[in-house]
């Protein structure tokens, strides 16, 4: 207060002096000012430049840490131009200032801060800072980035927004789960996921398959409570989290209240989803005409086999004969099936099924959230419901969620006491919809591609048609997957409370004390039942017995932390620090139990059953104890350093192990604020800086130091002998287990240019990951093969560059965002192997290899197709045991001559991208804003082993339009990528290799949005403050030669398989129009 | 100051407030070795699954068939495509140390090793004495035959009789096969002290001091230590009269059937029940219509009962076993349940004919008596010295009657290599003659195994693999 009155009096007291100067004879005078921020702080370093109206005479000054400045020698009655200058603020120009002769020479000076600039506050974990300040990576988000466009989840508005920061969204179901990648993937074993921290609470890092199937652990977080998000992407930055920084933190504020009228803001949108592809398969004409084809092939195959003839004209019968099979056998993948006769005469009519119209559907999608913020002095609050309703756009699937948010802020004297709470229930309608299609989960999608078109969804009494289930002749027994959608009920219930409590004391003037309490509960009950009306899956026949399943799942994550701060400036010499002690401990409770014997499909739920076929109950727990301790430094405000370390002891580790220390060390120079640079005007800020620090990771199981026990049982006894329960290890135990440790350089340079029109960011990093986590060959000797150990060694490297832009055509408000990522991944040391060698879902090799990425595919390189038997006797051609003319050639990679599955195997991709991309446009004119994003990754690799069944020219399941060019014949050799049709292909036409592999490059426009915002006169008779109405395209085009549904699809989890598509759930492709009101 | 002392006071009980093992937490839903080994009960159990390990697939449940058996020359591989031609190249000595067959072995081999060195290692836990004993005994036994396999498919091997973990077993050198006998012998003497001489009750199947005793022997035989073996097998043999209680049985196809387990003649075998979860076994495809030695067949004389055991029978479609091995699938778990013999009294004759053959012919001596007993059981004409003049010609009836009596149980390829027969076996026989080189008496350790080691003086690979 006392302050401001002052200058008040200065300002009116410099006014009072220019108004009454007189001419007076030219003598040297000086001028006094002070230069003020808009709220009123003092403003040190500001660079003041002063030059005499038509001469050439410049001086240039700063102003000191009280924002006072003096220039000396100005010509009495003499005009100056004055120009203030200052980092994140609008220069500020003083025309025409006529210097008196008297010594009141003064001027106050309000600067303007610029927005969008170095000043905005980035949360660096255990505090925040102004960007300007920052000498780490770290990338954010605003919730104006955030909340104009519909997003379901943060991932969706994180996609292709930051450089560095990969979101994957492997499978499209509604609340599915996701994959956030900071630089690439450090790790092989242990898991890749960053940390997220909410409101200051570290989320339990296990929570995200609690159901049974993934689910996005930040479902719990509604997009539009979300203030700002800030990823820790530097070792530095991110060692504050010590042994969980190695895949970097997300950090999550949600909005707080703030000392104002209330303000009442209500956020809605409503849309449609619909699949954004769909496969093209076979009709029923073309399918038929395949199984012909196919089935021919085989039993000529056959009969050649033999040194027998035949004619395609056989019927069954005589086929039978010939092969000498029983005369009752209809199981025979030689015979043709009755089902295809009439489509093999073109009779018209017959059904003919597109199983995925059956089961994609248009879904409606609702959002809603209506929150109120404000407070006083004492009080702020900020309180938000949301509900949101997700169809799914496959069939009877679908996610739900009513969730409610109160973050109260309290002052009283010294103390602050804040509370967040957040609460979810949540409702999946799950479907399985990845793998094979005719596993044991009965995936509803791979099920629709393989379905036959011959069968109708319903029989003409209205009940669902079976027919395929129980299909002889060796054809795919696919279920009818709308009766798989439509009978099954497996829903699950989710509830979710996220709190944090926190109390803060100013002990001395700027030393604080804060504690903090925060927990991270949920639970899951899922719930499902396979009615009796679902045919049988060994008989295939209705009534099955009725299968029941429920499980169960809660996983409480209780976090306290205490800290001490303390904050001060002694000169141009100002210091943060703080110091803190930590306790985490999870513990989840799991049970699950299967049974079957219901009399009916009235009563669905356990107590009905009449036998448990399986059943579980499951503890686990883990805990971590931490210290830590940063100091943040800066000189003139222009060169900052920061300190920090962290030591972690974690229940996971050995005995020996159990703790790690993490130090990190940064500093930044900001080089626009020197005298040199002063006259480069196209540079308004210039920023450099430099970090070092070591994470660790911590996502391995819980007991990973411990051997396991599994049972191994015997029998003694006269006659066979009883059961005798046994016990042996099932894995080795190893009490040394320890972290895995990152250590991590950064160099980054941010610039703005041009008045701030341009500004760029561009980061170079290089992470060295050693003791990796690895389960390790060890010598057999021990009784195990691998062993789970610290060693190896993996390197990456990349390049980030943002760029943005602001600039003003005219009325025109522009916005461009673009950003690069290269990150290049590297295996340096695997712990004395040179490789380890990984089959994914029985079918699909990787290799992880010394000197080459992490997980590279590792298959037969098909080179074309045999077009004769001269092509295959030909000794130039490496020979492919049993194929025929029409199978595939082969690369002879170990140039043997003949093809082995084995050794002719090379790397083929990977499904890391060579680099990420992304850009977003904002345009405002007057009251419309247009705004579009586009991400794209560039250079993966995707097994899509669906092809398998899909593309196989086998004719078991229905396959894609692509096999109508199959080869056929010499003359007629299709588009000499398609085998022949064979039902027992022959060679290695179904061995996995180059055939069953894509590009997953893509490019995707994300969103369009177009919205007006209502002019305020309008709008202020009605007391609103602001409305506006938008619509919006999600996902409304992909550029890809990705030949299924979607290209970021990857069913492991395991880091060294990734990039398997084996049947997915579409993206979906949305139209949403939506409202954003405030009171 | 007032206030930093409160804070430094709620601060530190924080601290203390949390436990000294808030970072120790054990599972509560699995067992692990921080919470095993602990008690009685647990090394009852340990125990149990220490047997457990003869029924592996890659032991006496299937790999051991294919090393032991389909490498002689009385079956033959005939699918060189079938499992990646592992077993037809095992078959046909064209088997490098990559074959998977040859890792999968040695690790279950070295696992059930350290299953029993566990036991060993804890046994201590156990108060009841002589409990403990027979658990060491039993733990002895297993460990012995474990290492008796090991010896005789690769010659040097590493020795680890403690619990080790992965550095301590990279220092590890393949020790000599003398070192191995002689840990053999040491467990086996050991085991013939500590087991009872038989078990009643839910305790039968276990290892007996007969079966030591046999097994015993059959480690001194194989060493040529024939006048050990003699004294070894003394105990044994005397029919009706042994205390053990082994004998032979009238009919030959009794001793093995299924509804006959553990009969009289059996001393040691891996025990199954296919009606149990997990406790029966599939039918291992070499049972299953095997391509038997024509010339084998043929050295039977037509009365010989053991002939006919060698015919298949119909299971099901599919399933075509030697009647040696028949039974019918359990309708709920799809298995079968014979018992594999390891040991068996006709065994215990033989070896003893042989070795006292060794120490000494005698044209009147028991040594015929106890090779005859086996001869005349089945429907076999007697040997006499007139058809056996000496040590060579009766050292020569052995061995046959060897393969005549104990086709595909897994004796022959040891007993070729043992004699030094192998060679010329293979040689003659009526299915694929392969000539084969000393070196391949033994496999090539797996190619991981080397690998891993990284030691070629300690650790070399077996010559010429």
């Amino acid at each position: 207060m006392q302050l401001q009155t002052k200058l008040i009096k200065w300002y009116f007291f410099a006014l009072m002096c220019c108004t009454s100067s007189v001419l007076k004879s030219q003598s040297l005078e000086k001028l006094n000012g002070t230069v003020v921020s808009e709220k009123g702080e003092l403003l040190a370093g500001v660079s003041v430049t002063s030059t005499e109206v038509g001469s050439k005479e410049k001086q240039t000054i700063t102003t000191n840490e009280k924002g006072l400045f003096i220039i000396n020698n100005l010509k009495a009655g003499s005009k100056y131009t004055f120009v203030f200058s200052y980092v994140g603020f609008q220069d500020y120009t003083v025309n025409n200032y006529v210097v008196n002769k008297a010594e009141n020479n003064s001027l106050l000076i309000r600067m303007i801060q610029i927005t969008n600039s170095l000043n905005e506050v980035v949360v660096v974990g255990y505090g925040s800072q102004n960007k300007r300040d920052v000498s780490t990576s770290v990338s954010s988000l605003k919730s104006s980035d955030i909340n104009n466009f519909p997003a379901t989840g943060l991932d969706k508005a994180l996609t292709g927004k930051l450089a560095g920061v990969q979101v994957l969204q492997p499978g499209g179901a509604p609340g599915a789960g996701i994959a956030i990648l900071v630089r690439g993937r450090g790790t092989i074993t242990a898991g890749s996921d960053p940390l997220y921290v909410i409101d200051g609470v570290p989320l339990s890092d296990n929570s995200s398959d609690g159901p049974g199937f993934k689910v996005n652990p930040l479902n719990s977080i509604n997009v539009n409570d979300i203030e700002s998000v800030d990823i820790l992407k530097d070792a530095s930055a991110s060692a504050i989290y010590g042994s969980r920084g190695a895949n970097g933190v997300v950090i999550i504020t949600t909005k707080r209240g703030k000392k104002d009228k209330p303000t009442i803001a209500l956020n809605s949108y409503y849309g449609n989803q619909e699949a954004s592809k769909k496969i093209k398969m076979m009709d029923a004409y073309q399918y038929a005409d395949l199984i012909y084809e196919a089935r021919n092939a085989t039993y000529f195959d056959l009969l050649a086999d033999r040194g027998l003839t035949g004619s395609v004209t056989d019927d069954n019968a005589t086929r039978r004969i010939k092969l000498g099979a029983a005369a009752t056998n209809n199981n025979l993948n030689y015979l043709m099936p009755p089902e295809i006769l009439p489509y093999l005469n073109k009779q018209q009519g017959l059904p003919n099924t597109n199983w995925q119209n059956e089961i994609f559907t248009v879904a409606p999608m609702q959002n809603h959230t209506i929150s109120v913020g404000g407070g006083s002095e004492n009080i702020k609050y900020y309180i938000s419901a949301n509900y949101l309703d997700q169809k799914g756009i496959v069939i009877n699937s679908g996610y739900k969620k009513y969730g409610g948010r109160i973050n109260v802020d309290a002052n009283y004297q010294k103390l602050k006491l804040g509370a967040s709470i957040n609460y979810n229930f949540g409702v999946y309608n799950f479907l399985p919809t990845e793998g094979r299609f005719n596993d044991a989960t009965e995936n509803v999608v791979s099920g629709a591609l393989a379905a036959a078109p011959f069968f109708p969804v319903y029989n003409s009494n209205g009940t669902f048609n079976f027919d395929q289930a129980g299909w002889l002749y060796q054809q795919a027994n696919t279920n009818n997957p709308v009766a798989l959608a439509k009978l099954k009920n497996d829903k699950t219930f989710e509830t979710k409370l996220l709190s944090n409590l926190f109390a803060e004391y100013e002990i001395v003037k700027n030393l604080k004390y804060k504690v903090s309490i925060g927990a991270d509960i949920s639970s899951y009950q899922r719930d499902a039942f396979r009615p009796s009306t679902l045919p049988d899956f060994v008989s295939k026949l209705t009534p099955s017995n009725p299968i029941g399943n429920y499980r169960s799942s809660s996983i409480t994550n209780w976090v306290i932390e205490n800290t001490v701060s303390y904050n001060k400036k002694v000169g141009e010499h100002s210091f943060k620090s703080i110091v803190g002690f930590s306790a985490q401990k999870e513990r989840q409770d799991a049970s699950n139990i299967t049974a079957t014997g219901y009399p009916n499909d009235i009563t669905r739920t356990l107590n009905a059953a009449t036998t448990i076929t399986a059943f579980s109950s499951t503890i686990n727990e883990w805990s971590l104890m931490s210290g830590l301790a940063r100091v943040q430094y800066g000189f003139k405000n222009k060169y900052l350093l920061t300190a920090a370390i962290r030591t972690d002891g974690s229940s996971r580790f050995g005995n020996q192990n159990k703790w790690g220390y993490f130090p990190s060390a940064s500093a930044a120079w900001i080089v626009s604020d020197e005298n040199f640079m002063k006259s480069i005007k196209a540079i308004s800020s210039l920023k450099v800086r430099a970090s070092y620090g070591v994470t660790g990771n911590f996502q391995i199981g819980n007991y990973g130091s411990y051997g396991l026990l599994s049972a191994s049982n015997y029998v003694f006894g006269t006659g066979s002998g009883i059961l005798n329960n046994g016990l042996a290890l099932s894995t080795a135990s190893n009490k040394d287990l320890g972290w895995e440790k990152t250590s991590a350089v950064n160099l980054g340079i941010e610039v703005s240019l041009f008045k701030d029109a341009l500004q760029a960011t561009v980061e170079f990093y290089n992470n060295n990951t050693k003791d990796l986590l690895l389960n390790i060959p060890v010598p057999l000797s021990t009784g195990f093969s691998t062993n789970l150990v610290n060693i190896g060694k993996v390197n990456n490297k990349g390049i980030e560059v943002t760029l943005s832009n602001s600039i003003n055509i005219g009325a025109i408000k522009l916005t461009n965002t673009a950003n690069y990522s290269k990150n290049i991944n590297k295996v340096l040391d695997l712990g004395g192997a040179n490789s380890i060698i990984t089959r994914a879902q029985g079918v699909v090799d990787f290799i992880t290899q010394v000197g080459k990425p992490i997980a590279n595919f590792y298959t037969l390189v098909q080179t074309g197709i045999f077009q004769n038997q001269a092509a295959i006797v030909d000794p130039k051609n490496a020979r492919v045991p049993s194929a025929k003319p029409g199978d595939f050639m082969y690369k002879d990679v170990n140039g043997d001559g003949v093809i082995d599955n084995t050794n002719d195997r090379e790397i083929t991709g990977n499904y890391m991208p060579k680099f990420t991309y992304g850009f977003s446009s904002q345009a405002q004119y007057k009251i419309i804003d247009f705004s579009v994003a586009i991400q794209g990754v560039y250079g993966n690799t995707i097994a899509n082993i669906n092809q398998r069944h899909m593309n196989s020219a086998e004719g078991f399941a229905n396959n894609t339009i692509e096999v109508l060019d199959r080869w056929r014949s010499e003359t007629n050799p299709g588009n000499g990528r398609v085998a022949r049709a064979n039902r027992a292909h022959r060679g290695f036409n179904a061995v996995t290799s180059t055939y069953h592999l894509s590009d997953g490059s893509y490019l995707r426009v994300r969103d369009i949005t177009l919205g007006v915002t209502l002019p305020s006169a309008l709008l202020e008779k009605a007391k609103i403050t602001n409305l506006r109405f938008y619509i919006t395209a999600q996902n409304p085009f992909t550029f890809t030669k990705y030949n299924s549904y979607n290209p970021e699809v990857s069913i492991d989890s395991n880091p060294l398989t990734p990039g398997i598509d084996y049947g997915s759930y579409p993206l979906a492709r949305s139209f949403f129009f939506g409202l954003n009101l405030t009171f | 100051m007032k206030y930093t002392i409160i804070t430094a006071a709620i601060l530190s009980s924080l601290l203390l407030s949390c436990k000294k093992d808030f970072l120790t937490l054990t599972p509560q839903s699995q067992i692990t070795d921080g919470n095993f080994y602990k008690t009685s009960n647990d090394i009852t159990q340990a125990v149990t699954a220490a047997y457990a390990a003869l029924q592996s697939s890659s032991m006496y449940g299937g790999h051991f068939i294919t090393l032991m058996e389909t490498r002689s020359d009385n079956i033959e591989d005939i699918n060189p495509g079938g499992n990646a031609g592992r077993d037809y190249n095992i078959d046909q000595f064209l088997a490098k140390a990559d074959n998977g067959t040859f890792r999968e072995a040695w690790l279950s081999l070295y696992n059930a090793i350290s299953r029993c060195n566990n036991i060993l290692a804890s046994s201590a836990v156990v108060n009841d004495q002589a409990l403990k004993a027979q658990y060491e005994g039993e733990a002895k036994f297993l460990r012995a035959l474990h290492y008796f396999n090991v010896v005789r498919l690769w010659g040097n091997a590493p020795l680890v009789l403690t619990p080790i973990n992965a550095s301590d077993a990279k220092k590890q050198i393949r020790n000599s096969t003398a070192e191995l006998y002689a840990a053999i012998e040491t467990d086996l003497k050991a085991a013939i002290s500590a087991l009872p001489p038989s078990f009643t009750g839910s305790n039968i199947g276990r290892a007996t001091q007969g079966a030591a005793k046999a097994l015993l022997a059959k480690v001194f035989l194989t060493q040529k230590k024939y006048t050990d073996a003699v004294a070894v097998l003394k105990d044994l043999v005397p029919a009706t009269t042994n205390i053990y209680g082994y004998r032979l049985l009238p009919n030959v196809a009794d001793v093995f059937s299924v509804s006959n387990k553990l009969n009289a003649e059996i001393i040691f075998a891996v025990r199954y029940n296919k009606t149990i979860v997990g406790q029966g076994h599939g039918l291992n495809q070499y049972f299953n219509q095997p391509l038997i030695d024509p010339l084998l067949l043929a050295a039977y004389n037509s009365l010989d009962t053991r002939r006919d055991l060698l015919n298949t029978v119909t299971v099901n479609a599919n399933n075509r076993p030697v009647k040696k091995y028949q039974d019918t699938f359990d309708p709920s778990n799809n298995t079968l349940g014979n018992d594999y013999i390891i040991l068996r009294y006709a065994d215990v004759l033989l070896m003893y004919a042989e070795a006292l053959n060794e120490v000494g012919y005698s044209s009147s001596g028991e040594a015929f008596t106890y090779l005859n007993a086996v001869r005349s059981r089945a429907n076999a004409s007697s040997y006499t010295s007139l058809v056996l003049p000496d040590q060579a010609s009766f050292r020569t009836a052995v061995l046959l009657e060897r393969r005549l009596e104990f086709p595909l149980e897994l004796q022959r390829w040891f007993d070729l290599v043992r004699t030094n027969t192998a060679i010329s076996a293979l040689q003659n026989t009526g299915l694929t003659k392969i000539t084969i080189q000393p070196f391949q008496f033994i496999y090539p350790v797996p190619q991981d195994e080397i690998n891993v080691m990284n030691n070629p003086v300690g650790f070399p690979q077996n010559p010429n693999y």
